[in-house]
């Protein structure tokens, strides 16, 4: 399960982004380590969580395009018993994913020239 | 007055339970409250589970015969989930005894859960309306009880829409009493005026599109714990009566489909990760409503399947956002991230929601939504299986990723703060339990479905396509964050169906009403100056000036009279009789 899920925090943990060794914080304990399954690092005494290192985002990426990509690729070795014609071609279900949410993200994205307004806009009407 | 006698005694309608118990919380304290709290829906599931099916408690009223107890599979599944819902919330709303508010709260939720239950086993339309009133009128403090400015006037906003449809359910039922002689809550359909207005009113509390807006305003205004409950009960009152009595309504279909699809696209741009969720929850009753609307056997179980897990994964998952809510009194994607490193239990769960909302095999989401996918491609709606298939990717992209992304990982907000409360851990851990128990072993679910079930979603057919669609939609996730194309959190709000009645309809009651102030204004000046000056004539004529009323000298009064008589007696004596 956590093989699928962890993915998310990839891209964001860009070199760059988590600071090293910040604010010590009012954290609890040391338990940062819970966050995934894979790559689980030790945690250092300067306080550096699992996503600060670029190291494990780079293993957490690299373990998901093998994932996705052995995914396509076993289309090749399984029959599926399909339905619709569209089913039938290769990778039809990846491909269909990867478009939908990028034509979803995009559209979203230029949906906000129209839609977005600053905060508190039905304030003054209310 | 009972026709039907039961055949036990303690064979009690579930929400009673309920009610008693929101009437005793108040009473006690500590301890004791949170036995009661908790005994409540444990009472109800032992009540619950010794239901016999069939109709209890009938009687007559004005001539026509009440039901509000009917027992049967569809209702019985409701009851169940709703008790676990119950429970899980009250154990996670447990240490609120801060201050009378939160007894309130207490007290609401048990009510609202009670609701609930009244209404789906509700065998009459009349019965129905009035629990149907009542989730309103209990639920609306869960909201009030954040006492912000917002949350008191999203609670307003959120009761007069509610009531408005409980108003028009109780006018559809009167019509449809008065054509058919039966309030009866059967199959109903689209015919005739009643059907219509029982639909629409279905429709409001189910948050059809343009009447959705309610649902993404109010539930991110409730309180940490309240939208938790609110997330469970009303909707899928709403999904049931739908079930109840339109299944295999065409129209379903299609306004399910557009329901799936479109609030992803407000999801992914909204930064208030509860409206998100709210977004994403339009999302799922999509998935329910089209199932109905198919209508079939196997549409229908999975519309009521995906009801039942609905309420596990995103009571989950809005419990989660409740922790962070709790802990750092933000949930707004743009000020949060981060939160794994000092939350990370919280972050799992998070995760086991977002892979059941997403529907990973092993999930419950995955064993609930193939069962309406695989109906829409049987029953010949290939555009209609697209449309969810694209809604499905879609919500792995807002709901999968896009909640705990933003909220635990991202860029570091800097906010170091720790876990939850042990209750609301608790009761999280269970909700995660149930998402992944019934994904795991669906045939438990199966079995408690209104019919029965010939499917099993474990294929490798199945498995295998359902992984590809979700990895290769994160994948679209991915390449766009790492190319910067992916839009930021920005604190924003986002125009939608509610911009009528927040922005247009208080602007054009402030023009019309300004054009008639102007319109009044004018007539009654201008009447005003006419009666000046109509009294500044009279007084001119019959004022203390004037002509008429001036005071004579009585001596000019004499010599009148004299002149007055003297020609009396001219005419006499000059008269024809002399």
């Amino acid at each position: 399960m956590s093989d699928e899920r962890n993915r998310n925090p990839g891209p964001d943990g860009r070199p760059g982004h988590g600071e090293v060794g910040e604010t010590p914080g009012t954290s609890s304990s040391s338990r940062s380590g819970d966050g995934g399954a894979h790559g689980a690092e030790p945690e250092r005494s300067e306080r550096q969580y699992l996503f600060d290192k670029p190291r494990n985002v780079k293993i957490l990426l690299w373990t998901y395009f093998a994932v996705a990509v052995a995914l396509v690729l076993a289309d090749l070795f399984v029959h599926r018993h399909v339905e619709h014609p569209w089913e039938h071609l290769f990778g039809f279900y990846g491909l269909y994913g990867y478009v939908g949410s990028v034509f979803l993200v995009l559209s979203a994205k230029e949906l906000r020239r129209v839609l977005m307004k600053p905060e508190g806009f039905y304030d003054d009407a209310d | 007055m009972p026709i039907d006698v039961p055949l036990m005694p303690v064979d009690l309608p579930p929400f009673l339970i309920f009610m008693v118990g929101a009437a005793l919380v108040p009473l006690v304290r500590g301890w004791l409250r949170y036995a009661l709290l908790l005994a409540i829906p444990v009472v109800g599931a032992v009540n619950l589970l010794g239901l016999e099916v069939g109709l209890h408690y009938q009687l007559t009223l004005f001539g026509y015969t009440l039901t509000p107890h009917r027992v049967d599979r569809m209702s019985l599944l409701f009851g169940y989930i709703f008790h676990i819902a119950a429970f899980i919330g009250n154990l996670y709303a447990l240490h609120l005894k801060r201050d009378d508010w939160d007894t309130v709260q207490h007290v609401a939720a048990v009510g609202y859960a009670g609701a609930a239950l009244g209404a789906v086993f509700a065998g009459d339309l009349i019965t129905l309306f009035v629990f149907w009133e009542l989730l309103a009128l209990t639920s609306v403090f869960l909201i009030w009880a954040r006492r912000t400015p917002e949350s008191v006037a999203a609670g307003f906003r959120y009761l007069v829409i509610h009531v408005v449809s409980g108003v028009i359910l109780f006018a559809g039922a009167l019509i449809r009493a008065h054509q058919t002689g039966s309030v009866e809550f059967g199959f109903i359909g689209l015919d005739g005026i009643s059907g219509l207005l029982i639909f629409l009113a279905f429709g409001i509390k189910c948050a059809f599109p343009f009447l959705h807006n309610w649902l993404t305003d109010s539930y991110p205004e409730g309180t940490a714990t309240g939208t938790v409950f609110l997330s469970a009960f009303t909707t899928k009152v709403a999904v049931y009566g739908l079930a109840r009595a339109f299944p295999g309504t065409e129209i379903l279909i299609y306004i399910g489909a557009v329901m799936a699809c479109f609030p992803i696209f407000y999801a992914v741009i909204e930064n208030d990760l509860r409206r998100v969720l709210g977004y994403s929850m339009i999302n799922q009753i999509g998935f329910m409503v089209c199932g109905i609307g198919i209508g079939t056997e196997l549409a229908v179980n999975g519309a009521v399947a995906h009801a039942f897990n609905d309420v596990l994964f995103k009571g989950l998952l809005f419990m989660t956002m409740g922790a962070v809510l709790l802990r750092t009194g933000k949930t707004k994607g743009s000020e949060l991230g981060g939160l794994y490193k000092t939350m990370p239990v919280t972050t799992i769960l998070c995760m086991v929601g977002a892979a059941s909302i997403s529907a990973f095999p092993l999930f419950n989401g995955f064993v609930s939504k193939s069962l309406v996918m695989s109906a829409a491609l049987e029953e010949g709606y290939p555009t209609v299986w697209l449309a969810l298939l694209f809604a499905s990717a879609g919500v792995f992209h807002h709901a999968g990723i896009k909640i705990p992304f933003f909220a635990f990982f991202a860029h570091d907000s800097g906010i170091r703060t720790k876990e939850p409360p042990a209750n609301m851990m608790a009761a999280m851990v269970i909700g995660a339990l149930l998402c992944v128990g019934i994904g795991t072993f669906p045939q438990f679910l199966y079995a408690r479905l209104p019919f029965e079930v010939d499917y099993w979603p474990y294929d490798t057919t199945h498995v295998l396509t359902q992984l590809q669609l979700l990895f290769w939609g994160a994948g679209a996730f991915t390449s766009l964050k790492l190319t910067g194309l992916y839009p930021p959190e920005l604190p924003s709000v986002n125009l939608d169906a509610e911009w009528s009645y927040r922005w247009l309809a208080p602007r054009l009651i402030r023009r019309v009403g300004g054009a008639v102030a102007y319109v009044d204004i004018r007539v009654r000046t201008s009447f005003l100056n006419f009666t000046e000056a109509l009294l500044f004539r009279a007084y001119q004529g019959s004022g203390p000036q004037g002509v008429l009323a001036r005071t004579w000298p009585t001596g000019s009064m004499l010599l009148w009279v004299a002149v007055l008589l003297a020609v009396i007696l001219l005419f006499y004596y000059a008269g024809p009789g002399v």
